[in-house]
């Protein structure tokens, strides 16, 4: 890939106390962002087990998601050939940070069942020339604090999870799907079902 | 114009600049079922094909918009263009100037396919508006990367074809707006046994500009 011309439009000032070796990248690009929302107002449906396994994903686009749910087998899934939701990393990337956001879908106030905790997460799975995906276990991103049983959760609870410097490479040509689930425990051993809704932003560089 | 590379002379040695994206375009069909038409004599440059186009979003789509043909204004080429109206414009505008671009496109079959009309080569390719106050998209020639579904061959439902180019020269400065394109050509003249292609044809992929 050739290097882009660099124009500076005014004087620019650089310090350094060292000298960098010859053959030294500079990283000229801030990086960029991946901005996602799932867009739905009636909040995506997902699942876990009373082990706190994850029984589905949904997929994550622009303002849109994948709306039916992808059943997961020990972090893999297929996407549906008749609603593709997943990119394809255009340059040797890094993932550095994800950031996201969740709320529970109604707009009422929530108070989950005594005994339960809700941990929704999103995270990123990849797959090469195929639609069947593989969840990275390291970009599993949950809240930072989960939606516990007995408590009264005003409207509009919004919860925020993030990962920063994860430094995981993705190479160009990899698909690659971001994706919503549910994990957390039932005191009852019954499974949890909740709908949420998600948005937040990857930082590549 | 060739422009000249600034040195930096803050070393003894060059230094390489590592050549990242400022950003990239994740693109995705979604749900959305493209209506392809041909018309005979198609305005499709270099072969026949899908006598429309449409816009990808990140799990959504546009409807189908017609081609034309036009004449690029700067080196009096033929190039294919296409009129985005209001309802469902999925462009959209830099906010700097790039020089190069990479395209990484796949297809997937939602059912299975076997071409008998000839060789089909859907493609991505990136357009830009020919001027700042119409939506007028001009596709960038160099920038249409394809995939190859031969004649006579049984692709079964969840084939996935994939492509790239990368590097490509382009020109986008600061305020052009800018749409991802999907559609397809083919080998031989089609006109006479598909009047309307209901796709099965699935696009995904990502762009960065540098």
């Amino acid at each position: 890939m050739p290097n882009r011309n660099i124009i500076f439009d005014q004087p620019i000032q650089v310090t350094t106390n060292y000298d960098l070796p010859s053959n030294t990248q500079i990283n000229l690009s801030p990086g960029v962002l991946v901005p996602f929302s799932v867009g739905t107002g009636d909040g995506i449906l997902l699942e876990c087990d009373s082990t706190g396994d994850s029984h589905n994903v949904i997929l994550i686009g622009s303002g849109q998601s994948s709306s039916q749910s992808l059943a997961l087998t020990n972090g893999t899934f297929t996407q549906l050939t008749n609603y593709i939701c997943s990119f394809i990393m255009p340059y040797d990337a890094t993932l550095q940070n994800i950031h996201m956001a969740t709320k529970y879908y109604s707009n009422d106030p929530w108070t989950p069942s005594s005994g339960t905790r809700y941990i929704p997460y999103v995270a990123l799975a990849t797959a090469i020339d195929s639609n069947t995906f593989t969840i990275l276990p390291e970009t599993v991103t949950r809240v930072n604090s989960a939606f516990e049983g007995g408590t009264q959760y005003p409207s509009n609870t919004v919860v925020l999870g993030n990962q920063e410097n994860l430094a995981l490479g993705v190479a160009a040509g990899t698909k690659v799907a971001i994706v919503c689930g549910l994990t957390g425990s039932s005191s009852s051993s019954s499974n949890l079902t909740a709908a949420f809704s998600f948005y937040g932003c990857l930082w590549l560089t | 114009m060739q422009k000249e590379i600034n040195k930096i002379k803050l070393f003894d040695e060059p230094v390489t600049l590592a050549s990242r994206p400022g950003m990239i375009i994740p693109f995705s069909q979604g749900d959305v079922d493209i209506e392809f038409q041909y018309t005979p004599n198609s305005v499709i440059l270099n072969g026949t094909g899908s006598a429309n186009c449409s816009i990808p979003g990140f799990g959504t789509s546009s409807t189908s918009y017609q081609l034309v043909t036009g004449i690029d204004s700067i080196t009096g080429n033929p190039v294919r263009l296409f009129f985005v109206d209001t309802n469902t414009n999925y462009g959209f505008v830099v906010a700097q100037k790039y020089d190069y671009a990479n395209i990484y496109m796949d297809v997937t079959l939602s059912q299975s396919w076997t071409p008998l009309e000839g060789d089909f080569y859907p493609y991505v390719a990136l357009a830009k508006t020919e001027s700042s106050w119409n939506n007028m998209y001009q596709i960038i020639p160099e920038t249409v990367t394809s995939v190859t579904f031969t004649n006579g061959v049984s692709y079964p439902i969840n084939t996935v074809r994939s492509n790239s180019q990368v590097a490509i020269p382009i020109s986008i400065t600061k305020g052009d707006r800018v749409a991802v394109v999907c559609g397809f050509t083919t080998s031989t003249d089609t006109s006479s046994t598909l009047a309307i292609f209901n796709t099965n044809l699935k696009f995904s992929g990502g762009i960065a500009l540098l």
